[in-house]
């Protein structure tokens, strides 16, 4: 107890030694833990896209065997099979995505190429398709009709407004050139590579036009599912029909499909999509790490080759303490006391301007950035807030800091005390 | 009396609608007719066509090009003369296959018939025998005048897949067999483009044996690109003019890859 009350007196009567080690203590811990902010946010948003482009958290897909392509199907000769055992909240719809950069869409004479069309059941995805940026226009009375979503960046650059008919030129399943006409619903802001060259139609009404059967999807979505609930529907669906083995990587699938002479399927997790991205995110937190790492040092190096000279500074006064009869572990426990508030309150300092920091960040548009957009909500960078990282970072600077600390202070309280008393402060 | 002659003439008339009424055989051999005024299966052709592609608002392309056709082969080879940017490029048909061939890489590219040809309106397989007959069925016909030609206008379905416009429309001239107009559509309905064929040349050919007929020009309108210019909407079009055309063989080694090489080359 006494040890605490001589800590907190030294610290507030020699307040001006210890500014620079708190505000070194508080940058450090600041920029460290804002960097771990802002990545967080940077992959949830890049995740958040993946979602609504994917259709969820997992997706169900099957080949038709000996090919390397995914075949379509009727989501009723598998609905009810994917609905057993599902949480209550959870969402199964099916979707048509189809590649269609070899066809045309027209708006005034202009000829506009887009990469994927999306057919989904907006009624049972108006939540996730609820997340996209909407510049202009909405879902409201998009179902069942031919309306199309566009991306921001292909309606500035048509000159498209809501409203706007887009006519599209197209082969069906027939081989046949058709064409059809789309009225835009909704323009969107997301100039990712998910979402730039991609429209979003109603599934009947891209089922009509391309003369596909009824209820055929090729892919069959989850969301609000996690990748536990995934790995037990996959169980499941092993002792049903031919399941491919549980990947991560979806690429491992695609690569089987052409060996396989009868049709298989697979439950394909959102993460398997996202494998190059998963080599960015862990360079990011490579980087980040490092990033991290390096602050704490500089904060360990500082406070404790600092605080060292301090207590050689203050023999004096531990040659009094001794005198007076204080046993050397409560004079250390005194002095790591003393940088063990420091310590703290520099973390605690650093945190509450982190979040000061984050918030001014919010308020930039990166979109300027090229191929940064991936990585922005609206434009906008949304750091999220990481208790664990958080934790991990305030206790490596107090733990390790300490040690240094108490390396130093542990050498000086070594001394006698007539030879403590003999220096002066 | 004025009632008599007024009836005489009400019964000629009927009568005349009568006559002039086509019968769906004729129809089907006008329809043929205009088909193989499209070939030229008894001997090669050659010719210089001029191409000129209009883009409202953006200005012309311009290309001259020599095409060679051996229709009893299935044969074609194309050379672009001018403008001398592009001059030594080259498409060849041969083996059912369409080549495109660029000699600053010295390679041949696969495209196919339902390509572009140099970006313009025309597609690769307007150069080619038409199948109006062996690869559509007459949905309906009916007779209709296009400026000064009496014509058959001819409402086409495609009957097999992989073809390049499911839907036709398409006037023949009765009195010559020949294709004056043709509206291309998909298989919704909607107009893709207009082929107009103002004028014809004949042509003697294969040793003076036959008649042949060319276009002397094609005027291909795109019905879906285009600009607004003024606040109006303008389409693309695309002319080609053909002359000097020559209806005698040519040599094989013209519908061949070395030919386009060496032309190329020079």
């Amino acid at each position: 107890m006494y040890s605490f009350v001589i800590a907190i007196r030294s610290l507030l009567m020699r307040y001006r030694q210890y500014v620079s080690l708190f505000f070194v203590c508080m940058f450090g811990v600041c920029i460290s833990v804002t960097s771990l902010y802002v990545s967080k946010g940077m992959i949830y948003s890049l995740t958040d896209k993946a979602r609504i482009y994917f259709g969820g958290d997992a997706a169900f897909m099957g080949s038709p065997g000996c090919s390397s392509g995914l075949m379509s199907y009727n989501i009723n000769d598998f609905f009810d099979l994917l609905k057993k055992d599902l949480p209550e909240d959870s969402i199964v719809s099916g979707r048509l995505t189809r590649e269609i950069i070899e066809f045309s869409f027209y708006f005034e004479g202009t000829e506009l190429h887009l990469k994927t069309m999306s057919g989904v059941d907006f009624y049972n995805e108006t939540n996730l398709l609820s997340r996209l940026d909407f510049v202009s226009g909405d879902l409201k009375n998009i179902s069942e009709s031919n309306g199309i979503l566009i991306s921001k960046a292909v309606a500035d650059k048509m000159h498209i407004a809501c409203g706007d008919s887009l006519s599209y030129v197209f082969k069906d399943d027939s081989g046949s050139v058709n064409t059809a006409d789309f009225v835009v619903k909704g323009i969107f802001n997301d100039s990712s590579v998910f979402g730039i060259y991609t429209c979003y139609v109603d599934i009947n009404y891209m089922r009509t036009i391309y003369n596909s059967p009824s209820g055929t999807v090729n892919r069959i979505c989850f969301q609000n599912i996690n990748n536990e609930q995934i790995k037990s529907i996959h169980e499941y669906l092993k002792n049903q029909i031919n399941m491919f083995e549980y990947v991560e990587d979806k690429q491992i699938f695609y690569d089987a499909l052409e060996a396989s002479p009868v049709p298989v399927y697979n439950l394909i997790p959102l993460i398997a999509n996202l494998t190059e991205i998963k080599i960015m995110q862990k360079a990011m937190t490579a980087v980040i790490t490092f990033v991290v790492s390096m602050l704490v040092l500089i904060i360990v190096a500082g406070v404790g080759s600092t605080y060292r000279v301090f207590v050689l500074r203050r023999l004096n006064e531990i040659g009094i303490y001794m005198s007076i009869g204080m046993k050397k572990p409560y004079i250390v426990l005194t002095l790591l006391f003393e940088s063990f508030v420091l310590l703290v309150s520099g973390c605690v300092a650093g945190i509450m301007f982190s979040g000061v920091l984050c918030s001014a960040i919010h308020f930039f548009d990166f979109s300027f950035i090229p191929a940064f957009d991936i990585f922005l909500t609206s434009g906008l960078l949304c750091p999220i807030f990481d208790i664990s990282g958080t934790l991990i970072v305030t206790l490596c600077v107090i733990i390790i800091t300490l040690s240094v600390v108490l390396y130093s202070v542990y050498k000086s309280v070594r001394v006698m005390p007539c030879q403590a008393l003999a220096s002066i402060d | 009396m004025k009632k008599l002659v007024l009836i005489f003439i009400s019964l000629m008339l009927v009568c005349g609608v009568i006559t002039a009424q086509v019968s769906k055989e004729q129809a089907q051999s006008l329809l043929q007719k205009a088909q193989d005024s499209t070939a030229f299966y008894k001997t090669d052709f050659c010719g210089s066509y001029n191409i000129v592609h209009d883009k409202p608002g953006e200005g012309r392309d311009l290309n001259d090009a020599v095409m060679y056709r051996r229709d009893s082969s299935n044969k074609w080879a194309i050379l672009i003369t001018g403008p001398s940017r592009e001059r030594g490029k080259g498409y060849l048909q041969t083996d059912g296959n369409i080549w495109f061939y660029d000699p600053a890489d010295g390679r041949f590219t696969f495209t196919s018939s339902k390509d572009k040809f140099r970006n313009t309106n025309a597609n690769n397989s307007d150069f080619a025998p038409q199948v109006y007959a062996s690869s559509y069925a007459i949905e309906s016909y009916t007779q209709e005048k296009l400026g000064k030609f009496d014509c058959i206008v001819y409402v086409l379905t495609a009957t097999v897949k992989n073809i390049d416009y499911p839907r036709l429309k398409l006037w023949v001239s009765i009195s010559d067999g020949l294709t004056r107009k043709k509206e291309d559509y998909s298989l919704s309905g909607q107009k893709l483009r207009t082929t107009a064929i103002p004028s014809y040349q004949s042509i003697t050919g294969n040793g003076g044996k036959d008649t042949f007929y060319v276009p002397v020009n094609m005027i291909i309108q795109d019905n879906l690109k285009g600009k607004k210019v003024n606040g109006k909407m303008e389409f693309e079009k695309t002319v080609i003019n053909i002359s000097n055309v020559k209806l005698e063989k040519v040599e094989d080694i013209v519908y061949t890859k070395e030919y386009l090489e060496m032309m190329s080359a020079r």
